[in-house]
């Protein structure tokens, strides 16, 4: 415990945290103190996809690039579900997941290969996968069994299961970070040139943060998914900015190779607060996007402040 | 050191025209396929190039193309505006609410639509040179911002609409030809001319291509930036005027098909998404060919999918036809 | 035994290596020498698996390798050390220690604690008073060198190469290595070795390569090599020598700089007359860039002032020390200096257009009188390219390098700021480049150059500022002006230490 807890001092993710913590006490007061544990498990079902699709989004940052596609990827994957599931759970499961791997091995191998520019190559890719989702399944619908939903329901040792999902995407983030492939993810985006000197696998590695990427993205659309009863050919939209967002928000710079998961983890849920803020607010659905921008860049253009103070104090 | 530099002027001549093809073959292998779909056509439906026809395709092909002169202009200095999408729609319906319609207000609705992108355009200019506010971040978020302002200033449901004196401009011919596509060829042309034969557009190439020597040469990078990106906001200011002309009326998400569409035709016209390198030219180019693929699909009944996969297909093609005729230098 | 055989390297119009073939045995320190740009890092590059040979093969105790990157070279047993750190600056010593290989915990989990601890004996096996936990941002230079020697040194290399890995260590930290050197020879290990001091080459290495414009010019025993037949070979000519004859500055101050702050810098003061061609001396970045920088406009200063023929200079960016007269030739110049994919043409008018020159109103371009500047130029300079449409990337470094002279002369600048402008550039353009910085200096215009070339700072400047730790620590002019009270001054704060 005492290690999380230095863990999470070192890491950037401290002034996160403190924001998180703020936003949450707002939240439990306006809803007059019911707190519950069904509260948090509500909230957690609300955050989850925005944590593992920022998660995929942390990966793929951290070694200086962005996925524009991750959004379209968590459609793929949960039309495919949804339009899979009467031929098996497991089938359709395994299909999903890897139709995301797939989609992150087709940016990994035209980004890290063949060195194209992330941000047209994803655009580019975003286009294909909103594509494939809208044929897969050309509205939303699809049948996704009642049993799935009510395990993500249920409450195994008396906690909500997405509570325990939430800890359990976190934890691999950490624990992913924690692995030499981690060490080297942090490398590559600290200094590209001296990490391949130094004998990392530059292509290899920055291929694989994207396929994991692409992995995360489809079991944040399988969630989605299964959480709502139908998959959706058009989710994939509105999950774009909000993963940069969480990155963001997380602490961790686009410049890559600082940051850590419990970062983003917490960037995913102030995010996700200020939208139920807003709603309690009884203020229009309009202010969320309009906020989730503003929010993105003060904290950038803050971020990007603060280094002038460091240098100017530096000197 | 010791090689020749002099060499038959033929050989000079060859290996200047490799190059001159080498840094176009993205732009020329569309305008081929642009061809063979024009014979395609004609073969499958007799009649199909004729004049009408290819200024109807010129026409459309014209909101994409105005929508990306500030899109070359940002990608040349080496950022990128995906804030296009909701600047076309919140242009279009401020045009459309401030003139409601009525010829009288018709100016003062352009002015207020064209201030309104002109505005939006600096303050992305502003956030990338003087916050260094990476270009992605800045022109995500602030389109996010403006989609929730347009969705607040018009209360969910844009009203007001486009006296005919307005739509003149976008629907109007004079003789065969269409007052968009005229107009579309006065700004090209001026486009052009701003990038090769100015100050101004040397200076872009150079920020573009490597910020540090161009400010170490005494160039206000800060000051390019800012006008690059007020420009980007001016023309899709204009083409959401124009396109809301075309329709007679605004309409939300009406910018959404434009900034893919936008970004391609640059890539596809041959410059370089890391800046620096390429020009308008090619970018008409490949708003052409883009609206001629967009016609054709639609009129061989592909669904929305598999438009979206193709296009996504041809953006890749054209990067990798860039990448490998061009080299990876970044 | 490490067998080069025929290796050759082409880059655009640069011939950089030139069908090169030597052997390094077993147990023995192979030294290798040449100028500036003569070919010797391009050569190690290949060896390391950086660059690819066009040409030419390297073998390994009989085997063929095939090196596509730094990667295949380290499989192979092939380490290297470059003078460009090979460190990542945000990591921490030991995540640097062991990012190929890392003592594992659970799950693949690293373990941190154990990592830590085996950092801690490894740097202490090597004398090395670091801790591990230490980001290496911010450890000095020579710390992070020695730390990139170990960490190769650790990995146990049949051959080891150092490429300029001493040129920020000081004397007490050279012997340092010369121990572990000694090591490696005794353990049968190969290492490649690259400095520019001959008394590094004379106490280190077995052997010795002479390079000279790509070219291997031959291969001895170091004793059968004696310093003057080394520099005889490398330059092709004698010591003295292949410098315009100086000329005595003119009365007055040109350039007056008190007491400058800022990074890197402290208390630096200094005047410069017109006419005065003033070099800086010193271990690599110690801060010379710096204060040329600083002197552009480039960094922020804290405190101190600058003063142009008396009037003081607000420096806020390079366009007020433009403003003011003042030229700056940048050290790296692929990255800062010109515009690789653009013509000779539009490189050297690039400062012009930017300040307004050549061009009419609406900022129209003045075509004609462009192209018949840079063609008088181009012929003045010789500089060596088809035409001014030419890319730049096409050219030599040299005559890349008086391109971007040129675009600064046209401004008829003051004072001229050159940051070790010869690096990587071949003889003959030396010193054309050494001709025409004396005649500007003839004409009243001050220069101030940065060197890592203590023979050119000698030779052509009239007066040398020795720099340690952002301090000016020595003047030195007229008689006292030598390499050896040069290199003297520059390690004079770091004996002992």
């Amino acid at each position: 415990m005492t290690r999380w807890l230095s863990s999470i001092r070192n890491s950037e993710a401290l002034g996160s945290v403190a924001i998180f913590a703020l936003l949450f006490a707002t939240y439990f007061v306006l809803k007059g103190c019911r707190y519950s544990f069904f509260e948090a498990g509500n909230l957690a079902t609300n955050v989850l996809p925005l944590v593992v699709v920022g998660l995929a989004q942390y990966f793929v940052v951290l070694v200086r690039g962005i996925d524009l596609s991750l959004g379209p990827i968590m459609a793929v994957s949960g039309s495919l579900a949804a339009v899979l599931f009467p031929l098996g759970i497991v089938p359709a499961i395994a299909i999903a997941l890897a139709a995301g791997v797939l989609a992150g091995a087709l940016n990994g191998l035209l980004i890290a290969r063949l060195s194209l520019s992330p941000i047209v190559v994803t655009l580019a890719t975003m286009s294909v996968w909103d594509g494939v989702a809208l044929i897969v399944l050309p509205v939303p619908g699809g049948t996704i069994p009642a049993f799935l939903q009510a395990v993500l329901t249920s409450e195994p040792a008396l906690l909500p299961m997405s509570l325990i999902l939430l800890v359990g995407f976190a934890l691999l983030g950490t624990w992913i970070m924690s692995t030499r492939f981690g060490l080297q993810l942090r490398a590559i985006g600290g200094d590209e040139i001296a990490a391949e000197a130094s004998g990392v696998k530059v292509a290899r590695i920055r291929f694989f943060a994207y396929v994991l990427a692409g992995f995360l993205a489809a079991c944040a659309g399988l969630y989605f998914a299964i959480s709502t009863m139908a998959g959706s050919p058009i989710i994939g939209d509105g999950y774009v900015l909000p993963s940069i967002g969480a990155v963001v928000l997380g602490g961790v710079p686009l410049i890559g190779g600082r940051g850590s998961p419990i970062g983003v983890v917490m960037g995913a849920l102030i995010l996700t607060i200020i939208g139920s803020l807003l709603y309690f607010a009884d203020l229009a659905d309009f202010y969320q996007s309009l906020i989730n921008g503003v929010i993105l860049i003060v904290v950038v253009g803050a971020a990007a402040v603060r280094d002038w103070a460091r240098e100017a104090l530096a000197r | 050191m010791s090689e020749s530099t002099t060499s038959a002027p033929g050989e000079d001549r060859q290996r200047a025209l490799r190059a001159f093809l080498a840094a176009r073959a993205a732009p020329l292998a569309s305008l081929a396929v642009i061809l063979l779909m024009l014979v395609v056509c004609n073969v499958m439906a007799p009649g199909f190039v004729s004049v009408t026809n290819t200024m109807h395709i010129a026409q459309l092909s014209a909101f994409l193309g105005i929508a990306a002169i500030g899109q070359t202009l940002v990608i040349l200095s080496g950022g990128i505006d995906l804030s296009i999408a909701w600047t076309i729609t919140g242009t279009a319906c401020v045009y459309a609410q401030v003139s409601q319609g009525r010829p009288a207000m018709l100016l003062l609705g352009l002015a207020a639509a064209l201030a309104t992108g002109l505005v939006i355009g600096l303050v992305n200019g502003i956030g990338v040179s003087k916050f260094r506010i990476s270009p992605i971040v800045m022109t995500l978020g602030m389109n996010n911002v403006i989609q929730g302002a347009t969705l607040l200033y018009t209360d969910g449901t844009p009203s007001g609409g486009v006296a005919d004196e307005g739509r003149f401009f976008a629907t109007g011919f004079i003789g065969p030809f269409s007052v968009l596509v005229l107009l579309w060829i006065a700004l090209s042309i001026a486009v052009i001319v701003i990038l090769r034969v100015t100050r101004g557009g040397r200076q872009l190439l150079g920020v573009g291509e490597n910020p540090l020597v161009s400010y170490l040469s005494g160039v206000r990078n800060d000051r390019v930036l800012i006008a690059v990106y007020g420009l980007s906001g001016l023309s899709a200011a204009l083409a959401g005027v124009l396109y809301a002309s075309f329709s007679g009326a605004s309409f939300l998400g009406m910018g959404d098909t434009f900034v893919l569409p936008a970004i391609a035709a640059v890539v596809i016209g041959g410059a370089s998404i890391y800046g620096g390198r390429g020009g308008y030219g090619g970018t008409i180019i490949g708003a052409f060919f883009l609206t001629l693929l967009t016609t054709l699909l639609s009129i061989v009944n592909f669904s929305a999918g598999a438009r979206g996969v193709i296009y996504g297909g041809v953006i890749i093609a054209a990067l990798l036809l860039n990448r490998f005729t061009q080299g990876a230098a970044r | 035994m490490l067998s080069i055989r025929g290796i050759d390297k082409r880059f655009g119009a640069t011939h950089a290596v030139r069908d090169v073939s030597f052997d390094a045995a077993r147990g023995q320190v192979l030294g290798l020498v040449g100028e500036n740009g003569a070919g010797k890092s391009t050569v190690i590059r290949m060896v390391a698996g950086v660059v690819a040979p066009d040409q030419g093969s390297i073998h390994l105790d009989g085997n063929r390798l095939a090196l596509r990157s730094p990667s295949d070279a380290l499989t192979h047993g092939i380490d290297s050390v470059f003078q460009e750190l090979a460190l990542i600056g945000n990591l921490t010593v030991a995540d640097n220690l062991f990012l190929l290989k890392a003592p594992k915990h659970r799950w693949l989990s690293i373990d941190r604690r154990r990592a830590i601890r085996e950092a801690s004996e490894i740097l202490e096996r090597y004398q090395l008073d670091i801790a591990p936990t230490a980001r290496v941002r911010d450890l000095p230079l020579g710390q992070r060198q020695m730390i990139e020697i170990v960490r190769s040194v650790e990995r146990d290399p049949t051959v080891l190469v150092l490429d300029e890995a001493t040129s920020s260590l000081g004397q007490s930290e050279v012997s340092w290595l010369a121990r572990l050197v000694r090591k490696l020879r005794d353990a049968e290990r190969i290492v490649l070795f690259i400095s520019h001091r001959w008394d590094e080459i004379a106490t280190f290495c077995d052997r010795v390569a002479v390079m000279r414009n790509g070219r291997l010019v031959e291969v001895a025993d170091r004793p059968a090599m004696p310093q003057d037949r080394a520099v005889r070979l490398m330059t092709g000519r004698d010591t003295s020598g292949g410098f315009p004859p100086k000329v005595p500055p003119r009365e007055g101050t040109l350039l007056g700089v008190d007491n400058l702050e800022g990074p890197m810098l402290s208390r630096t003061t200094f005047s410069l007359a017109p006419g005065e061609i003033l070099g800086l001396g010193g271990l690599v970045g110690q801060g010379q860039t710096e204060l040329l920088r600083a002197l552009f406009g480039v960094l922020p200063l804290r405190g101190g002032s600058v003063a142009l023929k008396g009037r003081p200079l607000r420096l806020r960016g390079p366009r007020d020390a433009i403003g003011a007269g003042i030229a700056y030739v940048p050290l790296e110049r692929k990255s800062e200096g010109v515009f690789l994919d653009k013509s000779v043409a539009f490189n050297m008018t690039f400062a012009s257009l930017a300040l307004g020159w050549l061009s009419s109103w609406f900022g129209l371009i003045r075509f004609r009188k462009e192209r018949a500047t840079v063609a008088e130029a181009i012929d003045r300079l010789k500089i060596r390219t088809r035409s001014g449409h030419t890319p730049i990337r096409a050219l030599s470094g040299g005559n890349q390098q008086k391109v971007l002279l040129e675009k600064w002369l046209q401004m008829r600048p003051a004072v001229l700021l050159l940051d070790d402008v010869t690096r990587g550039v071949d003889i003959s353009t030396k010193h054309q480049i050494y001709e025409l910085v004396r005649a500007l200096a003839r004409e009243g215009v001050g220069v101030i150059f940065y060197s890592s070339d203590t023979y050119e700072l000698v030779g052509l400047a009239d007066r040398v500022l020795v720099m340690a730790d952002g301090e000016i620590r020595k003047s030195l002019a007229g008689s006292e002006l030598s390499s050896a009270a040069i290199v003297d001054a520059a390690f004079g704060s770091r004996v002992g230490s």
